[in-house]
């Protein structure tokens, strides 16, 4: 708090993931009158850390959430090679392909519970059970599973623009029990 | 890194499939989880359908900016549709197919006439752009992302 209290301008903070314990700092922080600076804050959106700022941010903040490289942004002649190597700017532009290794290291920051070489074999699996499940259905089990999503306890057929689908959209941590389920 | 489409439901007197379906968001780490390194490789692999599916999914979710208002639909029957996009009060339906020369399947008309679709975009990878029907048409990516609906 003491090396947050004295900036001013635009105060950027990387990988917040790693202290979530900022947040009750940064609320106070940005409950000043007048505010003498903007927090950017960067980071892993995994299920945990959005409720963290959620329950002590809001009204105070906006998330953006960043996607990698799209169709546009690559150029529609490219489509080819960005359906092959993926949006991520490295691996779309490097000659070699995005290895497992790399692709257990970007899923590590979303891990924060568990130590680095664990995460890494532990991530590694995560991912190849996420992987069964690619277009496929899951379970109520197997979401319930999922980073603690809100279900709807009795889904009805009838009545679908009054009910509020909750997004599903899920990062990081929670690919543990993506398996997919053969109809 | 993972996308979960949520089901459409509505009471068209089918059983509908009511859990989500679950996507790898970004092709390549979908690639290399798979092992797959060179457009040859990826072409003769047997989940390049999926593959295509979860590609073209993504970019058109996030081109035409429907985080909020896209899921899958499918019966109990076996009749689906990959994304179901609803803006103002329309419907518009998207299939994902890894083929040159896409057509009409049993699923997608059974799709349209339930969904009352306003239209039905078959994308695939082609550069083809062609009608099938007075509502279906066959799109490549492209022309998907920047279709006003």
């Amino acid at each position: 708090m003491l090396a947050l209290e004295g900036l001013e301008g635009l105060v950027i903070i990387d990988e917040i993931q790693l202290r979530p314990d900022l947040f009750p700092i940064l609320r106070v922080l940005a409950d000043r009158k007048p505010l003498p600076c903007r927090f950017l804050i960067l980071g892993s959106a995994s299920p945990d850390i959005v409720k963290g700022v959620s329950e002590s941010l809001a009204g105070r903040v906006h998330s953006i959430n960043v996607s990698g490289l799209n169709l546009d942004e690559a150029g529609p002649s490219d489509q080819k090679r960005l359906w092959l190597r993926g949006g991520f700017p490295e691996s779309l532009s490097r000659l070699k392909r995005p290895r497992r290794i790399q692709v257990a290291r970007r899923l590590y920051p979303h891990l924060p519970a568990t130590g680095p070489t664990a995460a890494r074999n532990t991530n590694t699996r995560r991912a190849d059970a996420a992987l069964l499940g690619h277009a496929r259905l899951l379970s109520r089990k197997q979401l319930e599973c999922i980073g603690n999503l809100p279900i709807p306890r009795s889904q009805k057929q009838n009545d679908p623009p009054l009910r509020r689908h909750p997004r599903w959209s899920v990062h990081g941590s929670s690919t543990s029990t993506l398996v997919g389920k053969h109809r | 890194m993972v996308r979960l489409l949520p089901p459409w439901l509505e009471n068209t007197g089918k059983r509908l499939i009511k859990s989500p379906k679950a996507y790898i968001r970004d092709s390549g780490i979908l690639h290399s989880l798979l092992s797959i390194r060179t457009q040859a490789e990826k072409e003769s692999h047997p989940k390049i359908g999926a593959s295509w599916e979860g590609f073209a999914l993504e970019a058109i979710i996030q081109s035409q900016q429907a985080e909020s208002d896209a899921y899958f639909w499918g019966t109990q029957g076996g009749a689906e549709l990959d994304l179901l996009i609803c803006r103002g009060g329309k419907k518009y339906g998207f299939e994902f197919k890894y083929a040159d020369a896409p057509r009409m399947s049993r699923s997608m008309k059974i799709a349209q006439n339930d969904l009352k679709l306003e239209a039905l975009y078959i994308v695939h990878p082609g550069n083809d752009r062609y009608p099938l029907d007075a509502q279906v048409e066959v799109l490549p990516l492209v022309e998907a992302t920047k279709l006003r609906l």
